[in-house]
C-alpha cells in the first residue's frame, strides 16, 4: 500500500511528503493514475477556485471520481477537504460533489489549536472558510465531527467513512492529536 | 489566542536581536533556537527576514539590496519536520512565494513599506489566489502618528478585499520596552467591525499574555532570543 499527493500547484508539498512518510511509502505525483490499495491526498494550503480550475484544466476530477468509484481511498486536507464538498463562499466554479453540503465563509479567519473532541488533544485550524454544521447534508456512512471556531460557529472538523477522510486542521502539524486518526484510516 | 516567537533573522539567516529595530546583536543559531522555541510550547513560530548584513564586524541596515537571501536550501530539511506551524516574512517575491510553500511553510508574509506597495499588494492577492488568504498576512510597524492611522485604515480596506486573514501591528516604540496600553486602545478600535485578524508585537512581556487589553487579538508576538522562554515557560497549548 502507498500514498500518493496530488502536486496540481497549490498546497505545502514536502511537509505532507514528510509526514506521510511516516505511515508508508510515499510519492508526490501529478496525475492521477491509482491502484484500488493506493491513498490519494488532496493537500491544504490552497484556494476554492484555484483548485476546482487546476481539478478541471488538468483533467483530474473525473480520474479521482475513477478511483473512489473504483473502491480507492481518499484523504482531503483543508482547503483539499473542502474541494470535496458541492461548493463553496470562496469560488462560482464546483467542488468535486462527493460530499453533499456547502463551504461557507466564516465572520473571520480561524486560526490556532483547538481541542478534538473525541480524544482532547489540540489540532490546527487555518481556515477562513468551512462548513458549518446547518451547511451540511449528512450521509449515512460517514461519521462527522465538529468544532467550534474562535467565534463560535460550528464547524465540520473532520469526516470518515471507509474511503474517505476529510480534515478541516493540518494533521501535519496536529501529529500526535491525530496520530490515530490518520493511522487507522491508512491502515 | 496564539503566542508567535518571532525570529528576526539577519540576510545571513542568523537569529539577531534589536531594540527599537535598531543595534542588532547576534543571538544565535537561527534553527538552534527555532528549536527551543518550538519545544516550549509557542502556537507558532514566525521567521522574519530583515535588511541588516553582517558588514566591518557588525550588522549594518543594507537598503540597497532588494533580494531574498537564499531561503529555500537553508530551510529545506528542517521546516517540513517542524511541530509547529511556520510562517515566514520575507520582500516580495513570488517564485519565492511558491518555493517557500512547496517547502512547507504554512504562511508566507510581507512587511508593509510605503515605498513598495504595488508589489506587496500583488503578492498579497497571488498568495490569496491560489494558497488562500489564510496562508498570508502582512507586517504593519507603527508610530501611532495621525497620518500612520489613516494609512492602517487604507491599508485594511485593501488586503482585506484580496481576503488576507491576518495583519500584525507592530508597536515600532515599544520594541523592547513595555507594552504601551492607549496604542493597544487605538488598535483595539480600529479592529471594530472589521474581517481581518489582528495580531500586535512590541513589548510583549509574560505578564501582558493573558491581560484583558489583547482579548480581542489573534496574536500576540514575541521574539528576538529565548531569554523569554528560558524565564518565564511558555504555557503549553497556548
Amino acid at each position: 500500500m502507498s500514498i500518493k499527493i496530488l502536486s496540481s500547484g497549490w498546497g505545502n508539498i514536502n511537509k505532507l511528503r514528510t509526514y506521510f512518510g511516516c505511515f508508508s511509502n510515499v510519492e508526490v505525483i501529478t496525475e492521477v493514475a491509482l491502484k484500488t490499495n493506493e491513498v490519494l491526498i488532496l493537500p491544504g494550503v490552497g484556494n476554492f477556485e484555484f483548485i476546482s480550475n487546476s481539478l478541471l484544466e488538468n483533467k483530474i476530477r473525473s480520474k479521482i471520481d475513477q478511483h473512489i468509484l473504483n473502491g480507492g481511498r481518499l484523504i482531503g486536507i483543508c482547503s483539499g477537504f473542502q474541494i470535496l464538498f458541492d461548493s463553496s463562499d470562496e469560488s462560482n466554479l464546483p467542488g468535486l460533489g462527493i460530499l453533499k453540503g456547502k463551504v461557507s465563509k466564516l465572520s473571520k479567519l480561524n486560526i490556532g489549536w483547538h481541542s478534538m473532541e473525541t480524544n482532547g488533544g489540540d489540532v490546527y485550524f487555518m481556515n477562513r472558510y468551512g462548513v458549518l454544521d446547518t451547511d451540511l447534508k449528512k450521509q449515512n456512512d460517514y461519521e462527522f465531527q465538529f468544532t467550534n471556531t474562535q467565534d463560535g460557529s460550528r464547524i465540520l472538523s473532520y469526516c470518515r467513512s471507509e474511503k474517505i477522510l476529510g480534515m478541516q486542521f493540518h494533521p501535519e502539524v496536529s501529529r500526535d492529536a491525530c496520530e490515530r486518526l490518520v493511522g487507522d484510516f491508512i491502515k | 489566542m496564539r503566542l508567535i516567537g518571532e525570529l528576526i533573522l539577519s540576510h545571513e539567516l542568523d537569529t539577531i536581536k534589536t531594540t527599537a529595530f535598531q543595534s542588532p546583536v547576534y543571538c544565535g543559531d537561527c534553527l538552534n533556537i527555532s528549536k527551543i522555541w518550538a519545544d516550549s510550547g509557542i502556537s507558532e513560530l514566525l521567521f522574519s527576514i530583515t535588511r541588516y548584513k553582517f558588514q566591518n564586524a557588525g550588522y549594518q541596515k543594507d537598503k540597497a539590496n532588494k533580494d531574498n537571501p537564499e531561503i529555500d536550501e537553508y530551510f529545506s530539511e528542517y521546516i517540513s519536520s517542524l511541530r509547529v506551524p511556520a510562517s515566514i516574512c520575507i520582500k516580495p517575491s513570488i517564485r519565492l512565494c511558491d518555493r517557500l510553500f512547496d517547502l512547507g511553510f504554512d504562511r508566507v508574509g510581507f512587511n508593509y513599506n510605503l515605498n513598495n506597495t504595488e508589489k506587496i499588494y500583488q503578492a498579497l492577492k497571488y498568495i490569496s489566489t491560489r494558497y488562500g488568504g489564510q496562508a498570508t498576512f502582512l507586517i504593519y510597524e507603527m508610530k501611532f502618528t495621525h497620518s500612520d492611522i489613516e494609512n492602517l485604515s487604507n491599508v485594511i480596506d485593501t488586503i482585506q478585499e484580496y481576503g488576507v486573514g491576518e495583519i500584525i501591528i507592530k508597536d515600532v516604540l515599544a520594541e523592547n520596552k513595555c507594552v504601551n496600553p492607549s496604542n493597544v486602545d487605538v488598535i483595539s478600535m480600529i479592529m471594530k467591525e472589521r474581517e481581518i485578524r489582528f495580531g500586535y508585537s512590541g513589548g510583549i512581556k509574560f505578564s501582558d499574555v493573558c491581560s484583558e487589553h489583547f482579548q480581542d487579538f489573534s496574536s500576540l508576538s514575541i521574539g528576538g532570543d529565548i531569554t523569554f522562554v528560558k524565564q518565564n515557560k511558555v504555557m503549553p497549548g497556548f
